[in-house]
């Protein structure tokens, strides 16, 4: 399965302020995988996400989706096989109805109507809001606006799906809800967040950014668990993976 | 602060009233966009001291509110604001055109009042117009007709990504007055020291917003055409609407029906 082998390879990004957001990245994501992105604020996890779907271009280094390396002509291609998901749901949702929204990105690749709708059916079904169709997404509670900004992603039938903070701004259960929802899913999956407990559940791989670098690569068991690691980069053990905070007992 | 939130809801309420199926919603939108257009044209045509011949073109709307089953008051209330700027217009006409056009007994009516009114009723009918037509048709599907009369994409882009980023820019503004009303509680506006900064952080905080948004348009396959589903056909319903309409407008314009029917009737009373 190499055509689902997503690649970067020494990747440099330089802001135009100057600022270097990443420098020399370099993995492999295997089809199927699921792979969490922390970091600190500012480590470069969303400008990472930006250069996988070609909304940013490296300022050196390569980006391979598939047997493609994301540049200009491939975008339409790329963009099809990998779903973004943004960090803030109200940036993904513009129609008057959540129907308009999900079938937004099939349209635009020019499928006939039935099979938009098939298409939109299927997707809002899947994140079960397909009581909501109708609705206006601005309308929607967070947990609503995340599900239906996941759909609108589906509907274009992505093998990859890059995440951006997914469980930002979510009430306990809709995050549950949320990581159900996830777990449930083939799709190759590429997180970044800071929830750690949640990449402890959805990812079995985890790769680890400082300063735009690649300081770790590995288990999610293994990397979550490196106390010293995770806190030169800003982060702490996940609480699913810390003593009781009550009585002190170990995990 | 509550008011623009509260606006906010109402720049969409147009839109989703577009979403109703009623026998108006139905009609094409090419047709009731070229529909609205020539009504304007024959309202506006109308010269300058012309009353008593724009009345009857009042059904237009009316029966489109009564059929399309748009509540009147939310339309009422759109219209208002328009008002103003007919009034400002027309305010100075009857100050300077003092041409005596008719008189019974002690009351005297001036050319000036005739123009005044007739500026108003033309403004109130083509706002109420333009107003029924997006209520009826959306903005989405007025752009679809637009297209099909070709109108150059990059307008009818620039036409609905306005329409579609001032509700990005309101919610900036109100989450910016927020924060700013908060610190200060006793200003009852903004003072004018904060003014600066407040509509450049505004304008900053809006292209930001707009790239975010435009680039998850672009992620799903957006290239410049805007599409909005099924382009459906034009039928004869379609055509009958626009042809009686038409035909309406036509007649209203080049006969003055209010006194065609005073003649009939008292006509039939002698």
């Amino acid at each position: 399965m190499s055509h689902h082998i997503t690649e970067v390879k020494e990747l440099h990004y330089v802001y135009p302020d100057g600022l270097e957001a990443l420098s020399g990245v370099s993995f492999r994501i295997y089809h199927g995988e699921s792979v969490g992105l922390v970091g600190a604020n500012g480590a470069g996890k969303s400008t990472l996400l930006m250069l996988l779907v070609g909304v940013l271009f490296p300022s050196k280094g390569e980006v391979m989706v598939g047997e493609m390396p994301v540049n200009k002509k491939t975008l339409p291609l790329i963009r099809q096989r990998v779903g973004m998901v943004f960090q803030n749901p109200d940036d993904q949702l513009f129609m008057n109805t959540v129907y308009d929204d999900v079938a937004f990105g099939p349209r635009n690749y020019n499928l006939g109507e039935p099979e938009v709708e098939k298409r939109v059916i299927q997707s809002i079904e899947k994140v079960g809001i397909a009581h909501l169709k109708d609705r206006a997404p601005y309308k929607l509670s967070g947990g609503e606006k995340r599900s239906a900004a996941i759909a609108t992603i589906l509907s274009m039938i992505p093998d990859i799906l890059a995440m951006d903070e997914p469980s930002s701004g979510l009430d306990p259960k809709s995050r549950r809800r949320l990581i159900n929802l996830l777990k449930g899913f083939s799709h190759t999956k590429i997180i970044a967040s800071h929830d750690l407990d949640m990449v402890l559940e959805l990812c079995e791989r985890t790769m680890v950014l400082k300063n735009g670098k690649l300081v770790a690569d590995g288990p999610t068991a293994e990397i979550l668990n490196d106390a010293v690691l995770l806190e030169n980069c800003g982060l702490e053990i996940p609480l699913g993976l810390q003593n009781c905070p009550v009585c002190g007992s170990t995990k | 602060m509550a008011g623009i939130i509260q606006s906010l809801y109402e720049i969409r309420f147009l839109d989703e009233l577009a979403e109703k199926r009623t026998v108006i919603h139905n009609i094409h939108p090419l047709a009731k966009l070229l529909t609205t257009l020539i009504y304007i044209v024959a309202v506006v045509s109308f010269e300058k001291y012309e009353v008593s011949g724009l009345l009857p073109l009042i059904f237009y709307p009316v029966i489109i509110i009564g059929l399309a089953e748009i509540p009147l008051l939310p339309i009422l209330k759109r219209l208002l604001l328009v008002v103003p700027f007919a009034l400002g217009i027309g305010a100075l006409n009857p100050v300077f055109d003092h041409r005596i056009v008719f008189t019974a007994g002690w009351f005297t009516l001036t050319g000036g009042w005739v123009s005044f009114f007739s500026i108003v009723i033309k403004s109130i009918l083509t706002v109420l117009a333009a107003l029924t037509v997006i209520a009826t048709t959306g903005m989405n599907r007025i752009s679809f007709a637009l297209r099909l009369l070709f109108v150059p994409r990059v307008l009818v882009l620039q036409l609905l990504l306005t329409y579609r980023y001032i509700s990005v820019l309101m919610e900036e503004v109100a989450r910016v007055l927020r924060a700013y009303h908060m610190r200060a509680p006793l200003h009852k506006g903004v003072r004018y020291n904060a003014w600066g900064s407040l509509a450049g952080n505004l304008l900053i905080r809006t292209f930001e917003r707009a790239q975010n948004v435009y680039q998850a348009m672009v992620l799903r396959g957006f290239t410049g055409e805007y599409k909005t589903g099924g382009a459906p056909q034009i039928t004869i319903t379609d055509l009958l609407y626009l042809t009686v309409w038409t035909l309406f407008f036509a007649a209203a314009r080049l006969f003055d029906i209010p006194a065609l029917i005073g003649s009939l009737v008292t006509g039939v009373v002698k």
